[in-house]
């Protein structure tokens, strides 16, 4: 490894580290988990980065806010990293960032849809959402309150999102709903990413490749079995879905699965040769519901994922995987506290919170 | 003063069942005894004992005293009534009836928080409004100036109540005005329209509207603002009310949950109860006295003396010196002494205080430290509910130290503020540094001097480690252990060495066979420590694996290797890592020097304020570092000769929570 990886991430790998240690352990989430009321969860957020939750709370009671505190705050994290760095480095960052812009702008046409095609009253729900620039100059005000869909189009037009956009009609989407183009979204992220992941010097490029392969491949099994086992999508509509990246996509298991009736789609012939083991616990599962089907193939999946992230994180520190490491991480804890929050403020108790978040 | 660890005694006792529970009173108001159980004693007698089965389930009262805690923490008192904890006072306490009351709590600041909830998501909706209107984006709002044929305010803010407006009747107008979102309008024109509104044609009013509804919108985010305060009283109101009931539930809470924990390490026989724990020698005889009393005399009590327990299971308590607090801390934070050994406190309040001394020998700003430290002892503890300070009371205290010994190492160097403003009491370190007179001294003194300096500190903690050996009797490692007598024996003949080789200008060893004599047969010795160490273990009765003539050999060989490398490598690095306090020293005097260049190149103006903030940055930069690295050379280089760490803490089930290491 040349010295300039040692120059590049040698600050960036103490700093993400000591975060990293700051972390919530498993001690003080068995904690949280136990809390009977959200006052007694946020308390113990005392002492963590959390800690302005409390007082957020404190203010409002109202939990969509604290929803919002931790979208924030997630973009702000993206942010400092990428100013950390710099080059394409710095470019790799701001393509992840994106992400949450994605998110944001999706939240946004959601809310547009349920006022001006829905007729329902979105009233202060407009305030929940994050009003200020991500990663490109958009004008957020606009597109929530844009009479038509030509007007969201326009407002993205000067952004990566507005041919995707303007691939649509808003007559279409009044009719087939938003999830075309929400999926048209992801797929401009992942190929923003992907551009400028191919600047990055040999080493970080294989490496942030081979998670990007990983995660498109775990997506793509998930939105196969999901929309095309258990809400049966059609296979057209199905291979639109598919993330740019990873090898599912090109597999003749793929090609057998759409191919099939919707009926006979198996999953466990979908993962059999790249998840040999999820493929025997389909099979061992036997007579499962098909939402259990899918919440076990999706659990899997993740805990491939969470595996490969500590990998990396135990592996050569000077390099990308710090910082992928970092971001998944956070992204982990963030559900966690989501997933206490609204589970404490809804009366489940801890092992039904577990099942959710762990 | 004692220097060693406390002394501890070891308490057995046996009271009637009877007795039981004005035992657990007693012991608990006293807060002296670290149980340990009886079982561990005796192995052998287990059998015949039971453990407590007293019903209540501690996690209940656990989780009932957080919800009580969480109740005091929403009125901000983050410090809860345990000065209120009184054994004598424990009532049988009603589980059912504490849930109720503060479910009914809970319950009460429910539904204030939904109204809370709700002014939070009106004040959204005002501030969309505000901030367009503030703003003058006309595009997204519609501003209706004019009439309703016949209906009034409150039935068009009633219809309108699910949709973000402000409708306004200005007395000085016959006309209102109505603020609605522009994405609203399929929802408000029907409704409007409803209510018959007829428009004023005349464009000029929607200007004069458009400053009423900022000014409006204005004093709706303030009245929101006050609303959502009121709401925050009543909630600390709502809990206030019923503070005393809750401060008197927590104590009986935290009560329960003490004795349950002093009745999980009672053991009992058909008709007695046993207990047993450590206890300091000084507290010994009344606790004894009073034990005695709460069991009307039908007691049999027993106590051993630490020595006859193995170490390691004697729990350690550390006499408490208000005036050496800070330094306690220092030490707390690093590990716990074996018992019996020497309390390092004491030894590291002097090291700490002459290696930050030499690392910041300045008499101004020393004061400045000084003072630092005396005006944040006198501030008042922060008020309850606010966030623990970054620095604390102890912290203060160590900077009037930390002050103090700068004040006297500048005055022994001749520096105040940077400047020579009197002659030296010891040397000019500015001039040594800087290459002016200074008594015959250069950087080479300083340097000299900090070794000789790593030397003492360094041989203090040898010594201290041998008294530690003697007092636990380990004759093998007070003489074989790299930092027993063969160890010191070997650093100190290797500083002889040095010193002479320096002397003689980097050319000579001293001559003579005394050397090769010092050296050689100390190591000698050394290649027969582990011969000696399988005799003396197999002699203790430990069972020593069987090993050839061989093997024995190869292993005496290793052993030796790494403890001379061990000796010799560690010993220089040790000494030589001294040398940082002559680097942090001489950067201090360079920075300083730098400051007073860069002033008089300025001149004028400039020049005061220059040396100002020269000295503020190199107070917090230079003091930052000198204290960090004083710390370091206590926890690498003096600690470890002496201070294994491997003490257990005394920790006494006790009414009020405190460090318990502490004995006064």
């Amino acid at each position: 490894m040349s010295t300039s990886a040692l120059g590049r991430y040698a600050f960036i790998n103490a700093k993400l580290r000591s975060r990293i240690g700051s972390m919530l352990d498993d001690r003080q989430v068995e904690q949280m988990l136990q809390s009977q009321s959200l006052e007694e969860l946020l308390n113990l957020c005392k002492g963590t980065p959390y800690e302005p939750l409390l007082d957020l709370y404190d203010q409002s009671a109202d939990i969509q806010r604290l929803e919002a505190w931790l979208f924030s705050r997630s973009v702000g994290l993206h942010r400092e990293v990428a100013s950390f760095m710099s080059g394409t480095h710095a470019d790799v960052v701001t393509a992840m960032t994106r992400k949450l812009e994605v998110e944001n702008l999706k939240g946004m046409i959601r809310l547009w849809f349920s006022n001006t095609v829905k007729r329902q009253n979105i009233d202060y729900r407009y305030g929940y959402l994050f009003q200020k620039e991500i990663v490109s100059e958009i004008d957020w005000e606009r597109i929530v309150n844009a009479p038509r869909y030509e007007d969201i189009v326009t407002a993205l037009a000067r952004t990566p999102y507005g041919e995707a956009a303007a691939r649509f009609e808003g007559a279409s989407l009044a009719q087939s709903g938003l999830f075309p183009l929400e999926t048209a979204l992801d797929r401009v992220w992942v190929s923003l990413l992907w551009s400028v992941v191919g600047n990055l010097p040999a080493d970080d490029r294989k490496l942030v490749k081979q998670v990007l392969d990983r995660d498109a491949d775990l997506k793509n099994i998930i939105n196969l079995v999901r929309f095309g086992y258990l809400y049966d999508l059609s296979s057209d509509t199905l291979r639109t879905l598919m993330l740019e990246g990873g090898t599912v996509s090109s597999t003749k298991e793929f090609d057998s699965y759409l191919a099939c009736p919707k009926e006979d789609r198996s999953p466990q012939a979908l993962v059999a040769r790249r998840f040999p083991d999820l493929a025997k616990q389909l099979q061992e599962a036997g007579a499962m519901t098909t939402e259990r089907q899918t919440l076990l193939v999706e659990r899997y999946l993740f805990a491939v994922r969470r595996k490969s992230f500590r990998a990396i994180l135990r592996g050569y520190p000077f390099s990308f995987g710090v910082i992928l490491a970092y971001f998944y991480l956070e992204d982990r804890q963030d559900a966690l506290i989501r997933t206490m929050i609204n589970g404490i403020n809804y009366g489940y108790r801890a092992p039904e919170i577990r099942e959710f978040a762990l | 003063m004692n220097v060693f660890t406390v002394p501890m005694k070891l308490l057995t006792a046996v009271v009637l069942d009877e007795a039981t529970d004005a035992v657990k009173k007693t012991l608990l108001s006293l807060g002296v005894l670290d149980f340990i159980q009886v079982s561990h004693l005796a192995p052998d007698q287990a059998y015949r004992l039971t453990k407590s089965t007293e019903g209540e389930d501690p996690q209940l009262h656990a989780q009932l005293r957080t919800r009580v805690e969480t109740l005091f923490q929403q009125a901000g008192r983050t410090v809860f009534p345990s000065e209120k904890l009184d054994p004598k006072n424990s009532q049988p306490l009603d589980i059912t009836g504490a849930k109720a009351r503060l479910d009914k709590i809970g319950s009460d600041l429910g539904t204030i928080r939904e109204q809370q909830k709700q002014l939070s998501q009106a004040k959204i909706r005002v501030e969309e409004l505000f901030r367009y209107v503030a703003d003058q984006k006309t595009q997204y709002i519609d501003i209706r100036v004019g009439s309703f044929e016949k209906e009034g305010a409150q039935v068009v803010d009633s219809r309108l109540a699910n949709i973000a407006h402000v409708f306004l009747e200005p007395q000085e107008w016959k006309d209102s005005i109505l603020l609605t979102l522009k994405r609203d309008r399929q929802q408000v024109t029907p409704l409007v329209e409803n209510l018959r509104w007829t428009e004023n044609p005349d464009g000029k009013r929607h200007h004069e509207a458009m400053m009423m509804l900022k000014a409006d919108l204005e004093k709706r985010l303030g009245e929101l603002e006050s609303a959502n305060n009121e709401i925050k009283r009543k909630i600390v109101a709502r809990i206030e009310e019923e503070i005393d009931a809750l401060e008197d539930l927590w104590c009986d809470l935290r009560l329960r949950e003490l004795l349950g924990e002093i009745s999980r390490n009672f053991s009992h026989t058909r008709n007695t109860t046993i207990f047993s724990g450590w206890v300091p020698k000084s507290a010994s005889a009344n606790l004894e006295r009073a034990i005695r009393d709460a069991s009307g005399g039908a007691c049999v009590i027993e106590w051993t003396d630490a020595e006859q327990m193995p170490r390691e299971e004697v729990p350690v308590a550390v006499p408490d010196i208000p005036l050496l607090r800070p330094f306690q801390k220092l030490v707390d934070n690093y590990s716990v002494p074996e018992y019996g050994t020497i309390n390092p406190t004491p030894f590291v309040a002097v090291s700490y205080l002459a290696m930050f001394a030499l690392m910041f020998a300045d008499a101004g700003q020393g004061l400045a430290i000084l003072l630092l430290g005396l005006f944040g002892s006198r501030k008042k503890p922060a008020f309850v509910g606010t966030k623990r300070p970054m620095i604390g009371p102890d912290m203060y205290r160590l900077f009037i130290y930390l002050g103090a010994s700068s004040i006297l190492s500048g005055i022994l160097f001749g520096s105040y503020f940077g400047l020579p403003l009197f002659p030296p009491v010891w040397f000019d370190y500015h001039g040594a540094v800087v290459g002016h007179d200074a008594m015959g001294r250069n950087v080479y003194s300083i340097l000299g001097i900090t070794i000789w300096f790593g030397i003492v500190v360094i041989g203090t903690g040898l010594l201290l480690n041998w008294i530690n050996l003697v007092r636990k009797r380990d004759w093998f490692h007070l003489v074989m252990d790299k930092n027993g007598i063969i160890g010191g024996w070997l650093f100190g003949c290797g500083a002889w060495a040095a010193f002479a080789f320096v002397g003689s200008g980097y050319k000579t060893l001293p001559e003579g066979v005394f050397l090769p004599l010092a050296f050689g047969i100390p190591l000698l010795i050394l290649f027969a420590k582990v011969p000696l160490h399988r005799s003396m273990a197999r002699k203790a009765g430990h069972e020593v694996e069987p090993k050839s003539f061989a093997s024995l050999v190869m292993d005496s060989v290793m052993e030796w290797i790494v403890d001379v490398l061990e000796i010799f490598s560690g010993f220089l690095a040790n000494t030589l890592s001294f040398m940082r306090v002559a680097g942090l020293g001489i950067a201090h005097v360079s920075l300083m020097t730098a400051f007073m260049q860069m002033a008089e190149l300025a001149g004028g103006f400039y020049a005061p304020l220059i040396l100002v903030l020269g000295n503020v940055m190199v107070i917090a930069l230079e003091g930052l570092s000198a204290g960090i690295q004083a710390l370091r050379l206590n926890y690498y280089e003096f600690f470890t000769k002496y201070f294994t760490g491997r003490g257990l803490s005394y920790d006494p089930i006790a009414l009020h929570p405190h460090a318990g290491r502490q004995i006064r």
